[in-house]
C-alpha cells in the first residue's frame, strides 16, 4: 500500500512537468498548426539559466517555506526562456507559415539541436551533468510512514496555481479569448482586428515560460540535470499533448499525467521495466495514434482537399 | 558545334570538381578550408542558385558521358590515396550512408513524410547481419539479404500507422519507433546490450577475403580499397533502383500523394499499397546500408543507431535536395566527409548539423540541387 502511494506521488511529480510542457505544445499547435520540436530545448535552457543566475548572484536557500527570492528567480528564468521562445518563433517559425508541414518540423528540430549544443559547448563544463543549487531547504511533513518533502509540496502548489491561472487566462481575459479565437479561425480572427503576430508572440512567450517552470521543477526535484535531457522531455511532452488531444489545454494536462502514470508504474511493477519504461509510454502513444488519433479530448476534423 | 562546346564544358567541370575534392581530401586542414571557402563563395557570388543549376543543366546535357566518366573517376579515385587509407575509409563510409539516404529520400522527398527512424532501421539491418555472422557464423552473402529483409519487415510495421496518421503525428510515430528499437536492443542480453557486437567478419568475395590486402604483381591493394569497390557496386545498384523507381509510375504516384492525398485517393490511387511500398523499399535501403556498415566497421553498437543518426540522415536529405537522387547522394557525402576532415572540431559536429539544417531551410529550402519539374508527355515515357 505504501509503495503504491509513493509511486502515485512520483508519477504526480513527473506528471506536473509533462503537463506543463504539453500545454506549450497544445497552445502552439492550436494557434499555428505547427509542432515546435525545440520545446524541450526551452525546458532545459531554463534549468541552465536558473543555475547560472543562482551561481552569479550567490542566492542561498532561505529558511522560509517559499521565499520571495525563489519566486523572483523562477520569474526571471521564465522571462528569459519566454524571450527565447519569441526569438525562435520570429526567426525559424514565422518564415515558414505558408510552407508545407515538413519544413517547420525540420527547422524546429534544427533549432532544438542548436540550443542543446550551445548549452553543451559554451556553458562552463556544459557536457557534464549539472547540479541544481538548493533553493528550497530540505524539510518534510510526515503522515505516518508516508511523507511529503517541502519541494514536493511547492511543486504541486505551483503547478496547481498555474493550472488555475491558465483556466482564467483562457476563459476570462481578453488576450486569452483572442488566443482561442485565433485557434478557432485564423483568418476570421485577423479580420476582427486581432493583431495576429502579436498574439503569436504572446503565445510563444507563455508556452516557453511554462516549459521553463517545468525545467525549474526538474531542477529542484531531481537536483541533477544534463544538456541532453531536453529532447526526451520534449518528446514526452509532445506525446502527452497528442494523447490528450492536440489543441486542447485540459487534454494536455490529462495526457501529461497519463504518460507519467504509465511510465512510473511500468517501471515499478513490471519486472525489468525500469530500464525500458519509455518503451511502455511510447507504446501507449502508438496505440492512441492508431486507434484514436485525435486524442482523449481532441475534436475529430473532417479532411478537406 | 554547340554540343561540342557543352561536351568540353562537362569535361572541364568534372575535372574541376574532382580536383577540388582531391585537394580537399588530400591537403592539410587549411587547404581543405580554402576549398570550402572557394566552393561556398562560388555558389553565393554567382547569384545563389544559378551556378548550381547551371552545373546540373550541363551535366544533364551530356548525361551518358557525365555518368560514365564519373564512374570511371570513382573507380580510379582510391588509387590516388594509396598511402593514406584513412581517406578511402571516409569515402567508403559516406557511400554507405548514401545508400540509406537514397531510401530516406523516397519518404521525405517523394512522399513528404519526415521519417526519423531511418537510423533505427539502419541499426536493425546491421544487428541482424552481425548477429547471424557472429553467433551462427553465416556467410556475408546470406546475412546481407537477411538484414535487408528484416529491415523491410520492420519498415512494413512502421508503415502501418502511416495509413491512419499524418504529418506531425506520423513524425511522432517514427520518433517513437526510433526510441523503442534503440531502448529494446540496448537492454536485451542476446544483442550484446551496451557493449555492442565485436568481431563482425569482413565478407569474402570469389574466395578472396576483403580483410587482407590483395597483391597483384608489385602492387598491393589494401583491404579497405577492396571494400570500397564492393560498396561502390552496391551504391551503383541502389542508384539504378532509385532512378528507375523515381522515373516510373510509382515515383509519380508518390508525388501525387505528397501533393494532395485526398485528391489522389479520389483519382483511384491505392494509398495503402503505395505508402507501405515507400516504407518497405526505404527501409530495405537502410537495411542494406546498415549491413555494409557493420561488416565494414567490424563493430556495431546502439550508439550507431541512436536518434541523432536518424536526425543526421534527415539533414543529409535536406542539404542535398528533397526528391532529387543526386542531391541526396551529395548531401550524404558532404555531411560525412566534411566533419571527418575537421576532426579537430569534433565537438562542434552536431551544432554544425543543426545550423546547416536551419540555414538551408531559411535560405535554400529546395536544397543544393533542387528537384526538377517532371517532364511527362504520356504514361509510357
Amino acid at each position: 500500500m505504501l509503495t503504491l502511494f509513493i509511486q502515485l506521488k512520483n508519477s504526480i511529480m513527473l506528471g506536473c512537468q509533462y503537463s506543463l510542457i504539453a500545454i506549450g505544445f497544445t497552445l502552439f499547435f492550436g494557434m499555428l498548426n505547427v509542432v515546435v520540436f525545440c520545446h524541450g530545448g526551452f525546458y532545459i535552457f531554463a534549468a541552465f539559466a536558473a543555475t547560472a543566475l543562482i551561481t552569479a548572484f550567490r542566492f542561498s536557500s532561505s529558511p522560509f517555506f517559499l521565499s520571495i527570492v525563489t519566486l523572483l528567480l523562477l520569474f526571471t528564468a521564465m522571462s528569459i526562456t519566454g524571450a527565447l521562445g519569441v526569438l525562435v518563433e520570429r526567426t525559424t517559425i514565422r518564415p515558414f507559415r505558408r510552407s508545407p508541414s515538413v519544413i517547420p518540423i525540420l527547422s524546429t528540430i534544427g533549432v532544438g539541436t542548436i540550443i542543446e549544443q550551445l548549452l553543451k559547448l559554451f556553458y562552463p563544463q556544459g557536457s557534464n551533468p549539472q547540479v541544481f543549487p538548493e533553493v528550497i531547504r530540505y524539510g518534510k511533513i510526515v503522515f505516518g510512514a508516508f511523507f511529503l518533502t517541502r519541494s514536493e509540496i511547492i511543486i504541486i502548489g505551483i503547478t496547481g496555481i498555474i493550472f488555475i491561472l491558465m483556466y482564467f487566462f483562457i476563459n476570462k481575459t481578453k488576450i486569452g479569448l483572442q488566443v482561442v479565437a485565433i485557434s478557432q479561425d485564423w483568418e476570421a480572427a485577423g479580420m476582427m482586428g486581432i493583431n495576429l503576430d502579436r498574439m503569436v508572440s504572446i503565445t510563444f512567450f507563455l508556452g516557453a515560460a511554462l516549459a521553463a517552470v517545468a525545467g525549474f521543477m526538474n531542477g529542484i526535484y531531481y537536483t541533477v540535470f544534463r544538456y541532453d535531457m531536453g529532447s526526451i522531455a520534449g518528446i514526452k511532452g509532445f506525446s502527452a499533448a497528442v494523447v490528450g488531444g492536440l489543441g486542447s489545454v485540459f487534454g494536455a494536462v490529462l495526457g501529461g499525467f497519463l504518460m507519467a502514470f504509465v511510465e512510473t508504474f511500468s517501471a515499478a511493477y513490471i519486472p525489468g521495466g525500469s530500464a525500458i519504461r519509455d518503451v511502455f509510454s511510447f507504446l501507449v502513444v502508438l496505440l492512441f495514434l492508431i486507434f484514436r488519433p485525435s486524442g482523449i479530448l481532441g475534436e475529430r476534423k473532417a479532411e478537406k482537399v | 558545334m554547340k554540343t561540342k562546346s557543352s561536351f568540353v564544358k562537362t569535361l572541364g567541370m568534372e575535372i574541376a570538381l574532382f580536383t577540388g575534392i582531391f585537394l580537399f581530401l588530400y591537403g592539410q586542414i587549411w587547404l581543405s578550408a580554402l576549398v570550402i571557402v572557394i566552393a561556398v563563395g562560388g555558389v553565393f557570388l554567382l547569384r545563389k542558385g544559378t551556378f548550381l543549376s547551371q552545373v546540373s543543366q550541363t551535366a544533364e546535357k551530356n548525361k551518358t558521358f557525365f555518368i560514365s566518366f564519373t564512374v570511371f573517376l570513382l573507380l580510379l579515385f582510391p588509387f590516388l590515396f594509396m598511402n593514406n587509407i584513412y581517406i578511402i575509409h571516409i569515402i567508403t563510409l559516406s557511400f554507405i550512408y548514401a545508400i540509406a539516404i537514397l531510401g530516406l529520400n523516397f519518404q521525405i522527398g517523394s512522399l513528404g513524410i519526415v521519417n526519423f527512424s531511418q537510423g533505427a532501421l539502419f541499426g536493425l539491418g546491421a544487428y541482424t547481419s552481425a548477429l547471424l555472422a557472429t553467433k551462427l557464423g553465416l556467410n556475408f552473402w546470406i546475412t546481407l539479404p537477411a538484414g535487408i529483409i528484416v529491415a523491410g519487415i520492420f519498415g512494413f510495421i512502421l508503415g502501418l500507422p502511416s495509413l491512419k496518421t499524418k504529418e506531425y503525428h506520423l513524425s511522432l510515430v517514427t520518433i517513437a519507433f526510433a526510441y523503442v528499437s534503440y531502448l529494446l536492443i540496448l537492454n536485451m542480453k542476446w544483442t550484446g546490450g551496451p557493449d555492442g557486437i565485436v568481431g563482425i567478419p569482413k565478407p569474402r568475395l570469389l574466395g578472396l577475403s576483403l580483410a587482407r590486402p590483395l597483391a597483384i604483381g608489385s602492387i598491393t591493394i589494401p583491404g579497405v580499397m577492396l571494400y570500397y569497390f564492393l560498396v561502390l557496386l552496391f551504391l551503383l545498384i541502389a542508384i539504378i533502383i532509385a532512378l528507375r523507381l523515381h522515373n516510373s509510375w510509382v515515383g509519380l504516384t508518390w508525388n501525387a500523394i505528397r501533393d494532395d492525398e485526398i485528391a489522389s485517393r479520389c483519382y483511384g490511387i491505392n494509398l495503402t499499397t503505395y505508402k507501405l511500398l515507400c516504407f518497405i523499399i526505404g527501409s530495405m535501403f537502410a537495411g542494406a546500408s546498415g549491413v555494409l556498415y557493420a561488416h565494414f566497421a567490424g563493430f556495431f553498437s546502439t550508439e550507431s543507431m541512436a536518434f541523432s543518426i536518424g536526425l543526421l540522415m534527415v539533414c543529409m536529405v535536406i542539404l542535398g535536395g528533397m526528391d532529387n537522387i543526386w542531391g541526396g547522394l551529395i548531401g550524404a557525402i558532404l555531411l560525412v566527409v566534411i566533419p571527418e576532415k575537421f576532426r579537430a572540431f569534433q565537438d562542434f559536429r552536431l551544432l554544425f548539423y543543426g545550423i546547416i539544417l536551419v540555414v538551408m531551410l531559411l535560405f535554400r529550402p529546395q536544397g543544393l540541387f533542387p528537384n526538377k519539374t517532371r517532364k511527362h508527355s504520356g504514361i509510357g515515357e
